[in-house]
């Protein structure tokens, strides 16, 4: 709505200049374990400023690259993994604020997986602010009405209950023009003021089909903070999804929930039977690696599906696990 | 009957009903429960009348309370339970208080007027639209009203608001320039009227107005001057906004009294009172020669208003004749006639079984498709007769997909309802506008109903799509399909393009509105000219069950 727009914008505009001038002031990023001290003064994040040569591990401190568990609920999952990466200590540090990217695009209840499940990021919120966050904001970019999709996939009332807040994404104000140097199409889009702000960055994608980009996983969750993505389709999807590596702002961790995938009719699913559930979560830093194991769980070959291999080829993450350190966990029935 | 009693009544029923009704078109933030829009509006006359005749339960007997009441009392519903009326007592209000006396002499009964109005709205509804009726019922013209002015409103409050963070976002269509200029005038046109003319607009060309005159010309409970105590001072004629008191011989036209009870406020010596018949009260003879009405409009005024009335249901048919796509027999939708946006049609006649992606027309864009109307609209008959364009779907539609039309109806749709799919599009699991409809244009279906209603069909232009001019992946139009009647199948080069499942689609424009081709859309929905039946998707297999496998895949 632009009506007597004046108003809104002068406000606007006083709201964001506070933003970011607090943002700036407290801008930190802090990677966890040994190496922290010194990468948490870097303003820029340190894991994709790489050349395009980085084709290998970084070392950021972490036990493991990726920890895939499966074999439990997904609570359950979350609770092993994310031990097994020493905790979400690791990467919330006591008073910052927390950003959870779920998947809540669609208006489909939890039995049609078309979105994160909810008891997930209701684990995720509880896990943050044990750590000692002082906020954890939830939203996404949803495609069906936001109130319904919010409602419908359980994530709001699992995040309320957990102690977290829902946010907004569906208004263009909530966006800021970004560039990204490093991309080859999507050189500059706008991109969600409240993911560039945050002193954390946690995305929760999930497991599914997609009927244009074959799948569906961290990097194309990512779309869910970008306002126009119309231009993505119109501008060769697997390249811009791909491009969304050298982001600004990429997340700090990334919990790929395949509990209940969606095999066919993907992203939105139309039935239960499109559902499956096959009990795995993979947890990492790096989003390659995690689309790439995904597309193995489907049962593809991650050269299939083009925008990981156009992030692979253009060094925005590594595809091959065994390049990886990787930790398996099956949990006991 | 206590005078003062009655008025306050009068005065806070009405200022309830205003504010109700108001609230019902203006509630952005959704604080109304969802009931709430039929229970407002139950006494409603014309939207209840329409409900009726198309079969509307008890929700749509609100009418015959009105007819009971006026029989009984009179004109009380003109008095407090018309949100215009109500809204035309106060602009003349405001204006009195602000100085300007009101003098209104007493004026014979326009006839002729009246009944032409109500032939005119009747004639429009016979010749298939219910647009004149609309653009005359003060409910409709409320609708319209608030809907324009007051809605942007409080949406531009909740909007500053939630830019501050204090509430969730609003989500609005844009407002047309044509639709806000329409409540606007016609907001200016009632307040002026109201201002200068007092209740001249309800007993000239409102159709409730002369039906309820009709039946309150003998009302069981009247008002009536007592002859001797009256020293001909003419206070209660001045005072009078329907002008229907004619002190000379003592004489009220009930048929116009709308029950303001301001003429007995007026009389200094109480000789106005209300009560059952008027027994002694019959035949007088005029005592006093009554002069000519002082003020009444021009003739040629006149004519102009009954030529716009009588042109609203001629142009009417302009549009019948042109619009709409060829749907199963043998309509042949030829284009022909003026027909507003619709005239393209289905000029191909594809039948039954639209071949996939081939032999659609290459000329079919989002701006020449006939128009698709909300589910539970049955067709483009039964809605475009009872929709009187108030606006109460398009302000509760949770997607915003419903916008009144300016041009794509054509004349005789001016103001009702189509889905926009350039804002917005359908959703699969709501039924809110069928549940709303106060006159059963959109009839109630359930949500399991609307998910089989098929209300257009896409149709895909493969020559435009991405995937074809650019050899790059999208899919966006199945992504959004709720029933994958937009399908992706393998192409070339590991890429998938879209297919058409026609007797899968609901025609919610989940496809056309995300598509990301310009300047024509590369898949565009289509509207039926009476809506069918899709076929259901599968479903109640649950969640497939996979058995955990040796080693990790990966």
């Amino acid at each position: 709505l632009r009506l007597p727009g004046v108003a809104v914008l002068w406000l606007e505009h006083l709201q964001r200049k506070e933003i970011e001038m607090t943002s700036v002031m407290k801008r930190r990023r802090f990677v966890g374990g040994g190496v922290a001290a010194a990468a948490a003064i870097a303003w820029d994040n340190p894991l994709f400023a790489g050349e395009a040569a980085a084709a290998e591990p970084k070392k950021d401190g972490l036990p493991w690259d990726v920890v895939a568990v499966r074999n439990g609920g997904p609570v359950e999952m979350f609770e092993a993994g994310i031990a097994a990466m020493g905790g979400m200590k690791a990467f919330v540090r006591p008073g910052q604020s927390v950003l959870v990217k779920p998947n809540i695009a669609w208006d489909q209840p939890p039995e049609i997986p078309a979105n994160t499940n909810p008891a997930l990021v209701g684990a995720i919120v509880r896990h943050c602010l044990a750590a000692g966050a002082k906020r954890v904001l939830v939203l996404d970019h949803t495609c069906h009405n936001w109130q319904r999709a919010y409602e419908t996939s359980g994530i709001s009332k699992a995040v309320t209950d957990a102690g977290g807040v829902m946010g907004h994404a569906n208004q263009e104000r909530h966006y800021r023009e970004v560039e990204l140097p490093k991309a080859r199409r999507l050189k500059t889009t706008l991109y969600h003021g409240e993911v560039l702000d945050t002193d954390v960055f946690i995305n929760v994608p999930i497991l599914k089909h997609h009927g244009g980009a074959r799948l569906t996983m961290c990097m194309k969750n990512l779309m869910g903070v970008v306002w126009d993505r119309r231009w993505f389709h119109a501008n060769n999807l697997d390249q811009c999804i791909a491009d969304l590596c050298f982001a600004p702002r990429v997340p700090d961790l990334n919990i790929l929930d395949a509990f209940r995938i969606l095999r066919r009719n993907g992203p939105q699913g139309r039935a239960e039977e499109d559902g499956e559930i096959v009990r795995y979560q993979i947890i990492g830093r790096d989003m390659v690696a995690l689309d790439a194991s995904g597309a193995r769980l489907f049962g593809m070959d991650p050269d299939e599906v083009g925008h990981i291999r156009l992030a692979a080829e253009m060094g925005g993450g590594v595809a091959d696990l065994s390049k990886l350190r990787v930790h398996r966990i099956t949990l006991e029935g | 009957m206590n005078v003062t009693l009655y008025r306050r009544l009068r005065l806070a029923v009405g200022g309830v009903v205003l504010a109700l009704s108001a609230l019902v078109f203006a509630d952005v933030a959704g604080w109304l429960p969802e009931g709430a829009p039929r229970v407002v509006l139950w006494l409603q006359f014309v939207p209840s009348l329409l409900s009726f005749s198309g079969g509307g339960g008890w929700l749509a007997t609100g009418f015959l309370a009105v007819i009971v009441l006026t029989i009984l009392f009179g004109r009380v519903y003109c008095a407090m339970l018309c949100p215009l009326g109500v809204l035309m007592d106060w602009s003349a209000m405001l204006a009195r208080r602000t100085g300007r006396a009101r003098r209104l002499p007493f004026r014979p009964n326009p006839r002729v007027t009246r009944a032409a109005v109500v032939a005119i709205c009747l004639s429009g509804i016979a010749l298939g639209s219910a647009v004149p009726l609309g653009l005359l019922d003060p409910y409709s013209i409320f609708g319209k009203i608030t809907s324009t002015t007051l809605r942007p409103f409080t949406a531009w409050i909740k909007d500053v608001l939630s830019a501050l963070g204090w509430l969730a976002p609003v989500r609005m269509s844009p407002v047309a320039l044509a639709a806000a200029g329409t409540g606007l005038g016609l907001l200016a046109l009632i307040a002026l009227a109201a201002v200068f003319r007092g209740r001249l607009w309800c007993n000239t060309v409102c159709p409730v107005g002369a039906v309820l005159g009709l039946l309150s010309r003998r009302p069981l409970f009247r008002l009536r001057i007592a002859s001797e105590a009256c020293i001909a001072c003419s206070m209660c004629e001045r005072v009078c906004p329907a002008q229907c008191i004619d002190f000379r011989n003592h004489r009220i036209d009930h048929s116009r009294c709308v029950m303001c009870f301001d003429c007995v406020a007026s009389c200094r010596r109480n000789g106005i009172s209300y009560g059952i018949g008027d027994k002694k009260h019959s035949p007088e003879k005029p005592t006093l020669p009554t002069p000519e009405p002082q003020v009444a409009l021009p003739k040629s005024g006149r004519r102009a208003l009954l030529g716009l009335a009588i042109t609203l249901p001629v142009a009417a048919l302009a549009r019948r004749e042109g619009g709409g796509g060829g749907q199963g027999h043998g309509q042949g939708g030829s284009g022909q006639g003026p027909g507003g946006g619709g005239g393209k049609g289905g000029g191909q006649g594809e039948g039954g079984g639209h071949g996939q992606g081939k032999g659609c027309d290459n000329d079919l864009t989002q701006y020449n498709r006939p128009p698709v109307l909300p589910p539970g609209a049955r067709s483009l008959a039964h809605f475009q007769s009872r929709c009187t364009g108030c606006q109460l779907c398009v302000t509760h539609c949770p997607e915003q997909v419903l916008r009144p039309s300016i041009s794509v109806h054509g004349l005789a749709g001016f103001l009702q309802p189509y889905q926009d799919f350039d804002v917005s599009f359908c959703s699969y699991n709501c039924s809110n506008c069928s549940e709303i409809c106060p006159t059963g244009a959109i009839q109630t279906i359930t949500i399991g109903e609307r998910q089989l209603v098929q209300t257009g069909i896409a149709e895909f232009i493969r020559s435009r799509c991405v995937v074809k001019t650019d050899g790059t992946a999208c899919g966006a139009c199945s992504e959004h399909c709720p029933t994958q009647a937009v399908r992706m199948v393998p192409w070339r080069d590991g890429l998938t393009i879209p297919e058409i499942v026609p007797e899968l689609c609901i025609g919610c424009g989940g496809c056309e509105y995300i598509c990301p081709v310009r300047p024509y859309k590369a898949i565009i929905v289509k509207g039926i000219d009476v809506h069918a039946a899709a076929k259901p998707v599968e479903r109640g297999g649950g969640n497939v069950e996979r058995e955990m496998e040796e080693e990790f895949p990966f």
